[in-house]
């Protein structure tokens, strides 16, 4: 199970099921639109590495809360056994159904 | 935090109260040269670093050693320290005017920062502002620590934190990656950990091919004004007549020294001398890059602990794609072929060797070309000694010091103690 944080102002917390819920940061905004998590790439020669995470958009819901987007914060990948990845909100896209956050780090 | 992608922030000289030139401002450490940046409206004070220095031995105008200046540290109007060199007469427009010195000091200790790691994590954490702790790079400082590796070098330009960092860490053979295990690792060569997990079955592949073969390495190190002023040529004796003569040069802008130089070749000739297997695997264990794996699997050719290189983690499954790089053969004979320098008569405070008959002859120099006179030099690895005559020069016989890489500990007449590099051929 896994989930994002990004560190902005103010922090947020998305999340794909009520199952994560216990393991959030508690007093931070919380959202039921994690979709999906891409590929995890590191490489010592190639790019540096990223990742790229999918919410759910039907609703404008990431469109109202990216308003003012929080690029250049820290956003975590973090699971049950701690961080997966840790990197900076690189970019945002939006369109009618999704969301997708680049992650570097 | 700033990504590592994104251009390393440093200062320009717009930030002063007047500029010749907008120029980002240098970071330098170890030994290093580097041009001076006008300071002054006249033309008395120049910049070489954005910080402190441990000292600035040399300072060149057009090819020349100037005479009539002397280094200070000053604030400038941002409440910042700079190293200055103060000259006593103004420099004319249009000249070059090129110092040597000693760079950045080791904010907790003090000290020059000549390690690779202590230069790697200052660049994340100090100018990148990343938060890097230096315990996350602890493994990759004792490494480099036992492995003698020095580096000295500048960064003067706009080029990506992950630029840099690659740059300092390929100069000396090692690799940098955010998410690997310690940031950095000597690769090849270098010290592993126990196999994170064993690969013996499962999606697995290899493939080998005679582009990445190279058993004939120039190493060429001391840049200065983007030219190196030395080189060492090593090769595979026996790779170089199976495979045919494969030459690589390789450019390494943070190494100062022929020894390290040496070092490096070494153990980059003793991968890329022999066939490299490219192998992807998968698992489910959680290895991180840097970490080693085990590989005992039927469709690839080798067997053993290797490091891992890169990964790509699907979360949704919890699988890893692994790569590595594994050498095919014996370790090959490594054979110094030759060291030479660039035509130079000012080097930094160092030696020169050639052999004279049945002696070796090492003349030692300032960093301003002057012979270090009537200095006590013993050869570290060797526990031999002997003085220096009034032209620098001292005498080993040949047959007591083969070629090699050593180490001089020598004592001026001043009391200075050195420490000094040195390349037998």
């Amino acid at each position: 199970m896994i989930w994002l944080r990004i560190a902005g102002s103010p922090p947020r917390q998305f999340y794909a099921t009520a199952d994560a819920l216990p393991h959030l940061v508690a007093g931070e905004a919380r959202h039921e639109l994690l979709r999906s998590v891409g590929t995890i790439r590191s490489d010592v020669e190639g790019e540096s590495p990223n990742v790229s995470v999918e919410l759910r958009n039907e609703s404008g819901q990431c469109t109202a809360l990216f308003a003012l987007p929080p690029i250049g914060a820290v956003a975590e990948l973090l699971s049950e056994d701690g961080p997966v990845f840790v990197g900076v909100l690189h970019d945002i896209s939006l369109d009618a159904t999704s969301c997708t956050l680049g992650i570097e780090a | 935090m700033i990504p590592l992608t994104a251009p390393l922030p440093l200062r320009q000289t717009t930030a002063w109260g007047g500029y010749r030139d907008a120029r980002p401002i240098p970071h330098r450490y170890g030994q290093c040269s580097g041009e001076l940046l006008q300071y002054n409206d006249s033309r008395t004070e120049f910049c070489w670093a954005d910080h402190p220095v441990q000292g600035i031995d040399a300072v060149i105008v057009n090819g020349q050693p100037a005479g009539e200046w002397e280094h200070r540290t000053v604030t400038d109007v941002t409440g910042r320290a700079l190293a200055l060199v103060v000259f006593g007469q103004p420099q004319d427009e249009g000249v070059s005017i090129v110092a040597r010195g000693r760079g950045k000091l080791h904010p907790a200790t003090g000290a020059l920062m000549t390690n690779p790691a202590d230069v790697v994590w200052d660049v994340l954490a100090n100018i990148a502002v990343r938060g890097t702790p230096a315990s996350e790079l602890a493994e990759f400082r004792a490494a480099c620590a036992r492995a003698n590796l020095e580096v000295g070098g500048s960064i003067e330009g706009a080029d990506s934190v992950q630029a840099v960092v690659r740059d300092i860490c390929s100069s000396i053979g090692a690799t940098f990656c955010a998410t690997a295990q310690g940031l950095c690792r000597l690769w090849p060569g270098g010290q592993d950990s126990a196999p994170r997990a064993t690969i013996r079955d499962g999606i697995a592949g290899a493939t080998v091919t005679l582009d990445d073969l190279a058993n004939d390495f120039t190493v060429q190190y001391g840049y200065e004004d983007g030219s190196p002023r030395g080189s060492v040529q090593i090769d595979a004796p026996d790779y170089v007549a199976l495979h045919g003569r494969r030459p690589a040069v390789i450019e390494a802008p943070w190494v100062t020294s022929a020894r390290v130089a040496y070092d490096v070749g070494q153990r980059l000739l003793r991968q890329r001398a022999r066939p490299q297997w490219r192998i992807t695997v998968q698992t489910q264990r959680p290895v991180r890059v840097g970490e080693v794996v085990q590989i005992d699997h039927p469709a690839v050719p080798i067997v053993g602990a290797y490091p891992v290189l890169s990964r790509a983690y699907e979360p949704s499954t919890g699988v890893s794609t692994l790569g590595l790089t594994a050498p095919a053969g014996e370790i090959p004979v490594v054979r110094l072929v030759r060291q030479s320098s660039a035509y130079d008569p000012l080097q930094y405070t160092g030696a020169t060797a050639g052999t004279s008959g049945t002696d070796r002859v090492i003349t030692l120099t300032n960093a301003d070309g002057s012979p270090v006179a009537d200095a006590r030099v013993t050869v570290r690895e060797l526990g031999i000694a002997a003085q220096t005559d009034a032209a620098g020069r001292v005498v080993f016989p040949a047959d007591l010091m083969p070629a090699g890489a050593y180490i001089l500990d020598v004592v001026t007449t001043a009391g200075d103690v050195l420490e000094i590099p040195i390349l037998i051929v």
